[in-house]
């Protein structure tokens, strides 16, 4: 406890801070330039200055720490005129352009001089011209507006871990540069403009197109690229967004964003979006009426369930829809038509993977904070890249990694490898991460004792555990020497909380229930919070709402008939007791005994694997519903066609990885109807009668239905939004119809994985961009400025042994399919791997995957036959 | 000299460099002095070398080149000659000797002789106050300069 | 009732007084003028409708699309909307409205705007009957200017009205000023750094 006064003011404190910190905490407001919450403390600009008594000069607050019995006083004529003096200094530089800068309302050093009133120019001497640089596709540096604070540098090299920019040259001349001088080519996470006091680092997609004070609403909201759920402002005027910003101190990210987040706004305002029901008459795509589309689209469902019945009929939503649209689209198709063959693209690995976690531990089993990363004492990152997917996850990754936690990458994981991070990497990359996790869990299994928490799982893991292969073994299998892989286990030995991130790889595999097994042990042996890897920003809510064909909302069995009779009441119409078909199981039967398919948010004809194929299962259905914003490859061969609203157009709520529930607001008004609505006027046509007058109406049935949301409020949710297990009850393990053995998957039997892929042979891998997130954020032009179009990744060695260069046209060709697209060789990948990902639309790797389901969860397993690699 | 490390002059000794340190970090000064010497200037791809050499990020390894006067990121002539114009120097005649440079070899600060032969720089204190004017010719020192003392000097450069 | 009263009633002092009100005025000029036949020439400084400054070397606006107007604008009648320069890569308006018929005429804009590009003119007889011809465009507002202000009369007002008087942007008396030799008067930062136009 100490006791010091500001300002006369008595001020009393737990531990010390810093006098900034003390102030503030007061409500005493110091000018800062350099210092920032989020970034290394500095005391570079000096107009912190305050005066202690005692100390013959005068202190930076942002550094000096309080003392017991200090006195300090923050805005003596001393201190006022140093101040001024500083801003003087800086205006000798500074032009006076603020009529024309974009920063001017919101510019520390504005304000600062308008409150110190420094604004008389004693120099005569010509202020130091640097030329604007307009080179990057969305950063304009505007480096004679710089004062040298360094918080971008400190932000990109302390915070985002990509040290792209430094402070160039000396003295007068000293400036802030990328290496190139021009283009960024970073992560584009643009956090250094968010982080620059003036304007001298800026966006440019809203240069020049507004004055800060000219917005008319500022809504806080989630994003809608990943899983994360960062908080986002959308400052809107005239009913579009200008600016994505985000503030510290806000949410799951705390203010940071990647690039997806804070320039990949723009596709909301895409002159591509739908802006009316179609309806296909004579094989075309003909403009409809509202009433005229949602009584031929229920008409049409409601006939094919006579005369089939409701099990003709599927569903399939897509990440990006909310909560409540998600719940009314499972009740739809599950009380009105009768049917459970209802997925989501959350079966190409979130839902299975979790679903087997949550087995063997209970549900919530991956519902950790994103936040606690840092703080743990090892991280295990594991097969997929969270600095990609998930890239303000990946941020607190690279954290541990500068606050010197063990930091151990499994595979090849991209983002960190500048990172301090011990890397356990095949040189022969994808494929091998099942083999060196099943090492070090066998030499962990060996050295670190159990903790005797969860008997009945140590029981399951002995055994089974002895039969993992050895770090020898994975050594020939792999090439990661045994050395490594136990001197790694070491390191762990003594770890008492740590993370593991495991991502869609373990999950889309044959081996998927092991993956899961060793993931759950290596969690439990290290005391791990796991996360999984989502690549959606409901991803999780599709889960929990009920949008898999053997869950109702809650994540409860459908064939378990005491959550049947719940959901049953609430709505007033039988449920089908036997689980649906699962996604690709839909595909398969179209046409045969799946005759209406309604897709909600997906473009399954393009975001399925094997496409050719399920191109041709979606042109055999009966009857296609699509309700998307755009015109997608699937909303083309559909027979009714609704137009959604995007993200920023709606109310509702997302539940992102952590299951963590957070209110989406409206923020622009949009002609059209809100996506719930149309399905509850589908609904009300079949026969479920809907008194809904908004989302909150739904989210309140939803919280009468699903036990995990019992006692949840619409309302309630508040900033920061409702954390796992909300307020209801999570199901418990033991009333899991699974037995122990069906539990703990391959427990009491050998291990198996099956043989790791030939190291010789070039396999294809899924990328995952950076700056993309399905076809979505390609109708955003300023990400595909940045990115350009679909790219075949791989590295130089194996670019030489294919006569292919940089930039070079290729064809890859597979027994599935082949597209033409431009190869980019980049060093430190994998030798045998050729990355493609699958966010372009005019060249996706889905096109080359064909799929294998795997028995028990029907995950699509990713296979590749016959990959050829041709320059053209 | 080639301006940049290529396929067929790689920068070379980098690794005997980093032995010496503890962190890679802490190798970067005397990895920029080699790539200066093997290069001659520090171009844009020998700073990417002596980067990825010591799994630094490039943006770093610019700004402390740029920092420091004698990591000259600019292409010179066959020998960088440095003439110290600090107030010592100065006091003991810098100045006469930078106009003989020119009168003898047309050689103005920041430029390059015709021949290729020298490039000049004005540089801050190197340390010789005591015998000024002083002057660096590449690495070596030589002090006590006078217009005719110096093309002596520079003679010897070829 | 007093005596002054009474001889007031009886000598009907008051209708004389009138009488010779009207008696005077019956032989001096007419106040009356016959508008529109006979048009008002405003007084010096009138603020009539707006105009777009028209800058004569380059024919185009002045304006350089800082927004202080429509800041400053105490009934918010002015709308801007601005973009980049394809060519110029500079700041440019897009669109300018001002909705006159919810403007006060205080010349505020006028005030605010650091470059001049903005003008009351002497034009009061902008009456409509449709509320479109009282929205003012770009192209509307650099007509007026040509036919309003152009020539000596706009840099008169600019002078004698519209440029704030008081100097505070003057180094601090106590403050020891630092000159290159020969200059006198206040330090000014140059103005090759300022954006174009900006005074």
């Amino acid at each position: 406890m100490m006791t010091l006064t500001i300002n006369g003011r008595k001020v009393e404190l737990e531990a010390p801070v810093t006098i900034l910190e003390a102030a503030k905490r007061n409500g005493i407001d110091i000018p800062t330039l350099c210092h920032h919450p989020a970034l290394e403390l500095w005391g570079g600009c000096r107009m912190c200055l305050v005066e202690v008594e005692k100390m013959p000069r005068l202190q930076t607050a942002c550094t000096v720490r309080v003392a017991d019995g200090m006195a300090v006083r923050t805005e003596t004529p001393r201190v006022v005129a140093a101040r001024k003096a500083i801003l003087e200094f800086l205006l000798i530089n500074h032009p006076l352009e603020c009529p024309t800068c974009d920063k001017a309302g919101i510019c520390a050093l504005q304000d600062l001089t308008v409150r110190y009133g420094a604004v008389a120019g004693r120099f005569e001497e010509g202020k130091r011209v640097f030329p604007e640089v307009v080179d990057d596709p969305v950063i304009v540096r505007n480096m004679k507006r710089c004062i040298m604070c360094t918080r971008c540098v400190r932000m990109c090299d302390g915070v985002q871990g990509a040290s792209a920019i430094g402070v160039i040259e000396k003295g007068a001349r000293s400036h802030i540069e990328p290496f190139s001088g021009g283009r960024y080519n970073c992560e584009y996470c643009g956090n250094c403009l968010a982080v620059c006091p003036v304007g001298a680092i800026m966006s440019k997609l809203h240069r020049y197109t507004y004055r800060p004070w000219q917005m008319e609403k500022t809504v806080k909201t989630i994003c809608s690229f990943c899983g994360v759920g960062c908080t986002l402002r959308l400052e809107v005027r005239d009913e579009s967004i200008k600016r994505v910003s985000a503030e510290f101190g806000d949410g799951v990210n705390n203010g940071l964003l990647c690039g997806r987040g804070r320039f990949g706004y723009e596709y909301v305002d895409s002159p591509e979006r739908l802006k009316t029901p179609m309806i296909r008459r004579d094989g075309r795509l003909e403009r409809a009426t509202w009433d005229e589309a949602l009584d031929y689209a229920a008409g049409r469902l409601l006939e094919i369930k006579k005369e089939n019945g409701g099990g003709a009929i599927g569903g399939i939503a897509g990440g990006r829809a909310t909560n409540e649209e998600i719940y009314l689209f499972q009740k739809l198709l599950r009380a009105g038509f009768g049917s459970n063959n209802i997925d989501s693209i959350a079966r190409l690995g979130l839902l299975p993977a979790q679903k087997i976690l949550e087995d063997i531990f209970g549900q919530g089993a991956v519902a950790n904070l994103i936040s606690g990363i840092p703080r743990s004492e090892a991280v295990l990152v594991v097969a997929s890249d969270p600095t990609r997917t998930n890239p303000v996850m990946g941020l607190e990754v690279r954290a541990a990694a500068r606050a010197g936690r063990k930091v151990i990458a499994i595979g090849h994981i991209d983002g960190l490898r500048r990172h301090r991070t011990r890397r356990l990497e095949a040189k022969t990359g994808p494929g091998q991460e099942t083999m060196i996790m099943a090492g070090l869990l066998s030499e962990l299994l060996k050295i670190k004792p159990l903790s005797g928490e969860n008997p009945e799982f140590e029981e399951a893991i002995k055994a089974w555990g002895k039969t993992l292969p050895g770090p020898d073994e994975v050594e020939k299998a792999t090439g990661v020497s045994a050395l490594l892989i136990s001197g790694t286990a070491a390191d762990l030995k003594d770890v008492s909380t740590s993370s593991i991130i495991a991502g869609r790889e373990l999950a889309s595999s044959m081996d998927i229930r092991t993956n899961m097994m060793m993931l759950a042990a290596l969690g439990y042996i290290l005391n791990s919070r796991i996360f999984l890897i989502s690549e959606h920003p409901n991803e999780q809510g599709l889960i929990e709402m009920g949008c898999s064909p053997e869950m109702l909302p809650g994540e409860r069995p459908v064939d378990v008939r005491t959550f049947r009779e719940k959901c049953e009441q609430a709505w007033g119409a039988g449920i089908n007791p036997e689980a649906g078909l699962t996604l690709m199981e839909m595909i398969e039967q179209a046409g045969a005994s799946i005759k209406a398919l309604y897709v909600m948010g997906e473009d399954p004809a393009f975001g399925l694997p094997s496409r050719g194929r399920v191109k041709e299962a979606l042109g055999r259905l009966d009857f296609l519903i699509v309700q998307d914003i755009f015109m997608t490859g699937t909303a083309a061969m559909a027979d009714v066609v609704f137009p959604a609203l995007a993200w920023s157009e709606k109310d509702g709520t997302y539940t992102n990885l952590e299951k963590r529930i957070q209110r989406l607001k409206k923020a622009v008004i949009k002609e059209g109807i809100e996506d719930w609505r149309i399905l509850a006027e589908i609904g009300k046509r079949a026969g479920l009668p809907s008194r809904y007058r908004g989302v909150a109406d739904i989210f309140r049935e939803i919280a009468q239905v699903s036990p995990i949301h019992a006692g949840l409020g619409f309302e309630s949710i508040e900033e920061g939004g409702v954390l796992w297990p909300y307020k209801g009850k999570p199901l418990s393990v033991s009333s899991s119809p699974s037995s122990a053995a069906g539990r703990f998957p391959g427990s009491g039997k050998a291990v198996s994985i099956s043989p790791p892929p030939d190291r010789n042979v070039l396999k294809l891998v899924l990328d995952k961009p950076l700056l993309h997130s399905g076809t979505l954020s390609t109708h955003s032009d300023a990400l595909m400025d940045l990115t350009g179009g679909p790219e075949a990744r791989l590295c130089p060695e194996t670019g030489g042994k294919l006569g292919i260069a940089d930039g070079d046209a290729v064809k890859v060709s597979t027994g599935e399919g082949q597209i033409s697209l431009r190869a980019r060789l980049e060093s430190g990948l994998p030798e045998d791997a050729l990355f493609i990902s699958n966010d372009f639309r005019e060249a996706g790797a889905f096109e080359l995957f064909g799929y294998q389901l795997e028995p028990e969860s029907k995950t699509p397993v990713l296979t590749v036959q016959n990959l050829k690699v041709e320059r053209l | 000299m080639s301006p940049a490390p290529s396929a067929e002059k790689p920068l070379a000794g980098l690794e005997e460099i980093k032995k010496n340190y503890p962190a890679s970090s802490a190798a970067l000064m005397p990895a920029l002095y080699e790539a200066r010497r093997q290069f001659g200037w520090l171009s844009p791809e020998a700073l990417s070398a002596v980067a990825d050499a010591l799994n630094l990020p490039k943006a770093a390894v610019r700004s402390t080149a740029s920092f420091y006067g004698m990591f000259n990121q600019g292409k010179t002539g066959r020998h960088l000659v440095r003439i110290c114009t600090n107030v010592a120097c100065m006091v003991l005649g810098a100045g006469s000797v930078l106009e003989k440079l020119e009168a003898r070899y047309g050689l103005t600060p920041g430029g390059t002789s015709r021949d290729g032969r020298f490039s000049l720089a004005v540089t801050e204190c190197i340390g010789a106050c005591d015998k000024g004017p002083a002057m660096l010719v590449d690495d070596d020192m030589h002090t006590d300069l006078t217009g005719e003392r110096i093309t002596e000097v520079l003679e010897r450069y070829e | 009732m007093n005596t002054k009263k009474i001889v007031k009633t009886i000598f009907m002092t008051e209708i004389l007084q009138g009488m010779a009100l009207t008696l005077k005025s019956l032989f001096s000029p007419a106040v009356t003028r016959q508008y529109p036949k006979e048009k008002r020439q405003p007084f010096p400084g009138f603020r009539g409708q707006h105009a777009f400054v028209r800058d004569a070397k380059t024919g185009k606006e002045k304006c350089i699309a800082c927004g202080l107007c429509g800041a400053v604008c105490p009934s918010k009648c002015i709308y801007i909307y601005t973009k980049e320069d394809e060519e110029t890569r500079k700041k440019t308006i897009d669109r300018y409205e001002i909705e006159l018929l919810r403007c006060v005429y205080c010349a505020f804009c006028v005030e605010a705007c650091p470059v001049g590009a903005i003008a009351l003119t002497e034009n009061y007889e902008y009456s409509d009957y449709s509320r479109e011809a009282l929205y003012m465009t770009k192209e509307k507002l650099l007509d007026n200017w040509d036919r309003f202000m152009a020539g000596p009369k706009g840099d008169e007002y600019f002078e004698k009205f519209w440029t704030p008087k008081q100097q505070s942007f003057r180094a601090h008396d106590d403050q020891a000023v630092f000159r290159p030799k020969g200059s006198n008067g206040a330090a000014r930062p140059e103005a090759d750094t300022r954006p174009e136009g900006v005074k």
